[in-house]
């Protein structure tokens, strides 16, 4: 039963943008296949992440 | 009387597009015997047969978007994951879709080349070709190859497992290989990947990526796994190629079967990451993010 959930996630994605973060108790964020939006939610949730910031310059970049 | 035949002052060097389509026939043909990876598996995937991927004749793909999570000169990056892997990472991040050779749709290479072409209009700067693991889709990889323009940067996100006769199929087909080397020694790929003969076959793919084309290596840091695995891949790239690109990724998350593997319960520590990069500083790695 889990896998036909699974499966079901995995064909929407093919289709559309997907993107995961995961909180940890401590705060700290972590993400994987970044879309340009998440990027920049990301970027304002802590501004002084540098990394993140510059993949938010890209996203700009990128919408233009 | 000497005749001799004038030797053509050029040759015309045959396009990328073209050479894509001639080795999409050949590494299709392959399949009837597949060694696309270093299982060396045999099977006809032609006839319907699979090896240790379980992948058929035909790919699906589990994503294709636009990303900016890679490395910062490759972004925006149009990613494309084709589904089903040859490798059993335990931990890995995309495990139910990678695992599975039927997740996502299927693909078909014209569709996938116009969703690049559009995305490469719009501002992407690179076209990315990752799993699960592309080396076992090469005939479709290829097809998509021969659709897309010469002058797009085309990436191949590899797990390094391929065999002498797919890197013949590659040669010269892109622009930066993005290469993961995860375990430092035997034990924890075949612990953790039930993979056999890791390390030696990884480091071979690397030196011929490296010698032929613009490489990044990528090494995911695994809590517990800083000294018998991180160590000697970061002393193995200082001492045999110094100056290559390294991306230690310090974002391990506890996803897919990682539960069962006691150590890889939670995220890295911060000391293990302070120690992971202190070695790779001490080293004089040349890291990127």
């Amino acid at each position: 039963m889990k896998h036909r959930t699974t499966n079901k996630v995995a064909k929407s994605s093919a289709a559309k943008s997907v993107s995961e973060i995961l909180i940890l108790p401590n705060g700290k964020i972590l993400a994987h296949n970044i879309s340009s939006g998440l990027a920049g939610v990301l970027a304002e949730m802590n501004p002084t992440d540098e990394a993140m910031n510059q993949r938010a310059v890209r996203k700009h970049i990128f919408e233009k | 009387m000497i005749c001799v035949e004038p030797k053509p002052l050029f040759r015309m060097r045959q396009s990328r597009a073209s050479l894509a389509r001639e080795r999409a026939i050949r590494a299709r043909a392959m399949l009837a015997d597949c060694r696309l990876c270093e299982h060396n598996c045999g099977v006809n995937r032609l006839a319907g047969e699979t090896g240790l991927c379980h992948v058929g004749a035909d790919s699906h793909f589990f994503s294709a978007q636009v990303e900016v999570s890679d490395e910062l000169e490759l972004i925006p990056v149009f990613a494309v994951a084709l589904s089903g892997c040859d490798l059993r990472c335990d931990f890995c991040i995309t495990g139910a879709s990678s695992w599975n050779p039927r997740s996502g749709a299927g693909f078909v290479a014209w569709e996938m080349a116009a969703r690049a072409n559009a995305a490469l209009q719009a501002g992407a700067r690179t076209v990315m070709v990752l799993g699960g693991e592309p080396t076992i889709h090469l005939p479709s990889a290829l097809e998509l190859l021969s659709l897309l323009p010469e002058s797009a940067k085309l990436v191949w996100k590899t797990n390094a497992h391929g065999t002498v006769q797919a890197r013949e199929l590659l040669d010269g087909m892109f622009d930066v290989w993005l290469a993961d080397f995860k375990f430092g020694n035997d034990a924890c790929a075949q612990r953790l990947a039930k993979v056999p003969d890791y390390v030696r076959v990884v480091q071979a793919n690397l030196l011929w990526a490296n010698a032929q084309s613009e490489l990044i290596v990528r090494h995911l840091l695994m809590p517990g796994h800083a000294h018998c695995c991180w160590r000697p891949v970061a002393e193995w790239l200082a001492e045999q190629m110094p100056s290559v690109k390294v991306n230690l990724r310090a974002g391990f998350w506890p996803a897919w079967q990682a539960r069962r593997h006691a150590e890889l319960q939670l995220p890295t520590s911060a000391a293990e990451n302070d120690f992971a990069f202190g070695l790779a500083r001490a080293l004089g790695l040349n890291l990127i993010s």
